[in-house]
């Protein structure tokens, strides 16, 4: 009596194949670092972004140790450093700078007191070894 | 096991580019060939099959001895990487992926040459383009091939919050298509996926939470899917994050760090000595040479680390060893089975904790390696 097979039944892509074309990245290598306002209080933060933007938290080189308390503040979302220098189009799903970043006219009619600094993170920090060598194996 | 030479189909390059195989042919040379293909008996199938198994469940009582006796020093690994081992390995972070590469000829038990635990490629036309090529040459006979249908179940099983991020070097060919292949599974297992080239993870700092790795559009990367060896990941810039995301999930776990490293090879024939599925292996040659059952027979070095055959040496009598640039192991050598003019290896596939099938690859020399061409089988 023969046993079941052994091969999958079907084989089926919904990604894979010139059908259906390949997977597009929206942005290629080498990308950029990406930074984050940081505002003095919550409604500040709202000027610029939505509630669900804003987060409360601490500066990267706040005093929190030797007892002194960790200074909160509210923090706008990541969005990608190079926002003045691009030439295409912004990536939709980046929110950029915030409304603030549009001029002290915009902040007026905003009544907002706009961000009292700015937060880097970093990209590229994964890598190094890829582009020398074949990783899979 | 059989070779058996074959009329290619006359439309295969338009057939497998279809499916989105576009390195069929590397640098000009073959490397999916279906001018001939492998032929299995099932009793054979069942062996390669309950030998998977089996090794794989020696490769996971393995590592839990090493995690309990802390003996991650013979591995090359340091207290940061044994941290990352025993925190995944205690939480039972689930596996996606491996390939096992034996030596098998149809006669005797199958030997364990290496554990690709980490980054395994050679997916695709695995579990793709040989099921197609099988549809279209033998439609009435098997493959050992469900390793497409395994996936999909794996990633179903798997628990994750969200979305997955999966990163690859994608400017490599070969890894984008794997990467994709796997992204593609996941997404019909109902997951959403993103893409994004393993130099594009960001990282968005905190003084109040651990920080984040971030995405390309900033969004926090919860689960990934890496195609990138872990001691590459360990020895980077960003490698210092790892540690703060204790509910980060990475693909593979950290605790494969164990298996994807050829010093694994000598502490499972220490753990299991005169295994069937194990070839004696020691971290000293003079030190194999007491252990090998089989007088006369060679010893091939291989670099902990070594990707696609690079820097395997073969050593035989009366040849000096050339020095090595690495640490290394030293395994028995048993020659891959030959037809005609071709070596031939069997990749086999664990998916989840399953043996999932099989591919195989040939070449015109001993080591096989990234220029080895992938060639199909069947059995009935």
């Amino acid at each position: 009596m023969l046993g079941p097979e052994r091969k999958s039944s079907k084989v089926q892509l919904v990604l894979m194949g010139a059908a259906l074309g390949g997977v597009a990245l929206a942005e290629g290598w080498p990308s950029t670092d990406v930074q984050r306002n940081r505002y003095a209080s919550l409604d500040d933060c709202v000027t610029d972004y939505s509630y669900a933007q804003c987060n409360p938290d601490a500066p990267l080189n706040g005093n929190s140790g030797n007892g002194v308390a960790t200074h909160y503040y509210y923090y706008g979302p990541w969005y990608r450093s190079d926002f003045r220098n691009r030439t295409t189009s912004s990536d939709p799903a980046d929110p950029g700078p915030g409304r603030s970043d549009r001029g002290a006219h915009a902040l007026a009619l905003s009544g907002g007191h706009g961000p009292v600094g700015v937060e880097a993170g970093s990209r590229g920090g994964f890598g190094s070894h890829g582009r020398v060598s074949a990783r899979g194996s | 096991m059989r070779r058996l030479a074959l009329e290619p189909r006359r439309d295969w390059h338009r057939r497998v580019e279809e499916l989105g195989f576009d390195f069929h042919t590397i640098d000009g040379e073959p490397y999916w060939r279906e001018d001939a293909c492998y032929h299995f008996d099932s009793a054979e199938i069942d062996v390669l099959d309950d030998a998977t198994a089996e090794l794989h469940a020696l490769c996971l009582e393995a590592v839990d001895r090493i995690v309990r006796v802390g003996r991650y020093a013979e591995l090359g690994l340091d207290d940061y990487a044994a941290g990352l081992v025993e925190r995944s390995w205690r939480a039972c972070a689930p596996t996606l992926y491996g390939r096992m590469d034996l030596r098998y000829d149809g006669e005797g038990p199958p030997k364990l040459l290496e554990y690709n635990a980490d980054t395994p490629t050679a997916l695709f036309e695995a579990a793709v383009v040989q099921w197609h090529w099988l549809e279209d040459v033998f439609p009435g006979t098997d493959q050992f091939n469900s390793i497409h249908e395994k996936l999909i179940d794996a990633w179903a099983a798997m628990p994750h919050s969200g979305k997955i991020h999966f990163a690859a070097c994608r400017s490599q060919a070969e890894d984008r298509a794997t990467c994709d292949y796997l992204r593609d599974t996941a997404m019909q297992a109902g997951i959403d996926t993103v893409a994004l080239d393993i130099e594009e993870i960001g990282w968005a700092p905190s003084a109040a939470t651990a920080g984040a790795f971030i995405d390309l559009a900033d969004t926090p990367i919860h689960s990934l899917f890496k195609l990138y060896p872990w001691e590459w990941l360990l020895d980077e810039e960003y490698a210092p994050h790892i540690a703060k995301l204790p509910d980060m999930r990475w693909i593979e776990p950290p605790w494969k760090m164990l298996l994807s490293n050829k010093s694994i090879l000598p502490l499972l024939w220490e753990f299991f000595p005169d295994h069937p599925n194990l070839l004696p292996a020691s971290h000293r040659r003079g030190e194999l040479a007491g252990m090998m059952r089989s007088p006369g027979v060679g010893i091939v070095r291989k670099p902990r680390h070594g990707r696609e055959g690079e820097g395997i040496v073969v050593l035989g009598s009366g040849i000096d060893e050339p020095p090595a640039d690495a640490p290394a192991v030293y395994q028995e050598f048993r020659q891959l089975p030959h037809f005609g003019d071709r070596y031939a290896l069997i990749g086999s596939w664990i998916i989840g904790d399953k043996p999932a099938g099989i591919g195989l690859r040939e070449d015109a020399d001993r080591i096989t390696r990234n220029t080895s061409c992938f060639v199909p089988h069947y059995f009935d």
